[in-house]
Order: structure tokens, then C-alpha cells, then sequence
């Protein structure tokens, strides 16, 4: 992103961006009004964030998927409770 | 302005900004056409859009009528630019490489030379500083200044956008352009039929800095200011 310094100050300078942004930027050195400045976007901090949530996601991810689905539940058997089913009916014919 | 020849306009434009401004926008789908055929992908193109607006500006300037065609020479002026400013970038990142292959040999001592003549970074940032001082003073007589337009730059792109399109319209009409030079206030209840009022309102500062910046009287300013490509310029 190329701008224009506009106004020099200290700390900070006012630069008049080719985006129309009017944006504060720390003054370079041998700073002057009129000087043409390149400002390069650092991701570095958008990356480190991005891959700490998607780690993050992927770790909470596998915790879930251990918790619920990887232990190994035995159906559980439950006692004959009567009722009209089978039994009942032969139990009834006999 | 129409009846002159190019070569008549440019060394009009040498001495009048206002010619200058003209034959910018005159000539801006022709170095839309120059930044589209030399443009890099490891390049912004709204950068590359300022700095061959910045090299057409000096092209005008530096021109005289025994180089040749005037478009052949703000074409060779504005290649050179831009490959000079991807060189720059490349060895930046020490990952020089010669562009020999890109460019045919023959022209290169000619090119370079007229790169040279053509470019002088001092001077076009001299250039610019006489235009910011200008324009300090035209802002206090509006009543603001860089550090409130610093405060009420809308933030959003989109809010930005819609500040860009309140200008132009602004520009396009006459009587609008006349009211709001006039009483030094921008038309707020007259746009507010075609814009939010509430983006007027904030942006009003920002709108008026624009309509300043975009009259025709600080020409180098101007290349600063966003040009976004149609689709089709993208694309071409």
C-alpha cells in the first residue's frame, strides 16, 4: 500500500494512503512532507491467531471424539420386566 | 481543450495543473491499459496504478517533441516505472533477478535513459510537498485540517466507497459543485434524497477533502487518491 506523508510529527506521522485512508503511521526516518512511503500489511499476527484456533479447534475436536465415541460401551443388559410380550402369551396358553 | 493536438496539450500541461489534471483523466484507461500489461502478481495494482500515474505526470513534464511520439514515450516512461519499482521490491527481499529476458535488448539503453530522465524521485516528491502545502491552506479556509481528517477517514472500505461516490457526484454537478464551493458546506439535505444521511453527516470532512483533492489542482495528489479498475480492465 503506497502513500503520501501529508503531515510530519512526532511519534506518529499522517499519511494520505492510495486506498483513501487517512492513516497515523510511526515516522520513519529522513521523514519530510511529500514523502512517498510503502507500507507492507504483516499477517504474521493474522497467521499465529488463525493457526492457534484452528489447533485449538482440532484439539477440542479430538477431546470430543475420545470422550463420546473412541471408549468401547458394552450394551447394557437390563432385566425381564414382564409385560404382554412373548412370554406372557405362552405363559397364558399353557 | 479538444481542438489542441496531444503534443500542443502536453506542453500545455507542463506549465497549467489544471491542463495537467486533464490530461490524466483523459488518458487514465491508457495507463490502465500500461499498469495491466505490466503488472507483476507479487504487485499491488492500486500501487502500481499510483506510480504510473506519478511516471505519466513526469512524462509530461520531461517530454520534448525529438523524442518522438508523445504515447510511446509516457508508455516506455511508465513501463520503466513500474519495473523499477518490482526491482526495488525484489531486491528487497533478496530475491533480485535480471528482467533481460522480458525486455527486448535492443531498447533496453534507450529505455533506461529515458527512465532516468524521467524519473526523478526528489523532484516529484517536491512537487507533491508544494501540492500538500496548498492544500493545508485551502483545508484551513474550509475550517479543518489533516488531523481531523485523520479522526473522520471513515474506517470500513465500504464506508469509504460511499464517502468516493457522495464526491463524484458532488464533481459531476455543476450546481452542486457550485453551492457547496460557495457557501464552503457540503449539500446535506440536497444529497440526502441519493445517500444515508447518517454517512454524510460523519464523512462530511472526508467528502469535502475529496472533492478538494479531486477539482483538478494538485494533479500529483490525485495519483494518491483510489482509481478502481472495471472489470474488464481487470481482466484485459
Amino acid at each position: 500500500m503506497k502513500g503520501v506523508i501529508v503531515q510530519v510529527g512526532d511519534p506518529k506521522s499522517i499519511v494520505l494512503f492510495n486506498n483513501g485512508k487517512i492513516q497515523a503511521i510511526p515516522t520513519p526516518p529522513d521523514c519530510h512532507m511529500g514523502m512517498v512511503v510503502t507500507v507492507k500489511n504483516n499477517n504474521a499476527i493474522k497467521i499465529i491467531i488463525i493457526t492457534s484456533i484452528a489447533v485449538l479447534l482440532l484439539a477440542l475436536g479430538i477431546f470430543i471424539g475420545a470422550r463420546y465415541w473412541g471408549t468401547d460401551h458394552p450394551p447394557v443388559e437390563k432385566p425381564w420386566q414382564g409385560g404382554h410380550g412373548h412370554g406372557y402369551m405362552m405363559e397364558r396358553g399353557r | 481543450m479538444n481542438l489542441l493536438t496531444l503534443t500542443e496539450k502536453v506542453s500545455l500541461a507542463k506549465s497549467d495543473k489544471h491542463f495537467l489534471n486533464a490530461l490524466l483523466l483523459d488518458y487514465m484507461p491508457f495507463i490502465k491499459k500500461c499498469v495491466a500489461s505490466s503488472f507483476f502478481k507479487s504487485q499491488s495494482r492500486a500501487d502500481n496504478l499510483t506510480d504510473a500515474m506519478l511516471a505519466f505526470a513526469h512524462s509530461v513534464q520531461t517530454y520534448n517533441q525529438e523524442q518522438g511520439a508523445f504515447i510511446q514515450y509516457a508508455a516506455t516512461v511508465i513501463r520503466n516505472r513500474l519495473f523499477d519499482s518490482v526491482r526495488k521490491e525484489l531486491s528487497a527481499r533478496k530475491r533480485f533477478f535480471s528482467f533481460s529476458t522480458l525486455i527486448n535488448e535492443k531498447d533496453t539503453t534507450w529505455e533506461t535513459e529515458i527512465s532516468l530522465q524521467a524519473y526523478n524521485k526528489a523532484e516529484e516528491e517536491e512537487k507533491l510537498s508544494l501540492e500538500i502545502e496548498e492544500i493545508n491552506s485551502e483545508f484551513a479556509k474550509w475550517g479543518f485540517s489533516w488531523a481531523v481528517l485523520l479522526k473522520k477517514c471513515p474506517k470500513q472500505e465500504r464506508s469509504r466507497r460511499i464517502a468516493m461516490h457522495v464526491a463524484e457526484t458532488v464533481r459531476q454537478d455543476a450546481d452542486l459543485l457550485a453551492d457547496t464551493l460557495r457557501t464552503r458546506q457540503l449539500p446535506v439535505s440536497r444529497l440526502a434524497a441519493l445517500y444515508p444521511k447518517k454517512a454524510l453527516e460523519n464523512y462530511r470532512h472526508y467528502i469535502i477533502a475529496l472533492i478538494i483533492l479531486s477539482q483538478g489542482d494538485y494533479p500529483y495528489i490525485y495519483s494518491f487518491l483510489p482509481h478502481h479498475f472495471t472489470i474488464e480492465e481487470e481482466n484485459s
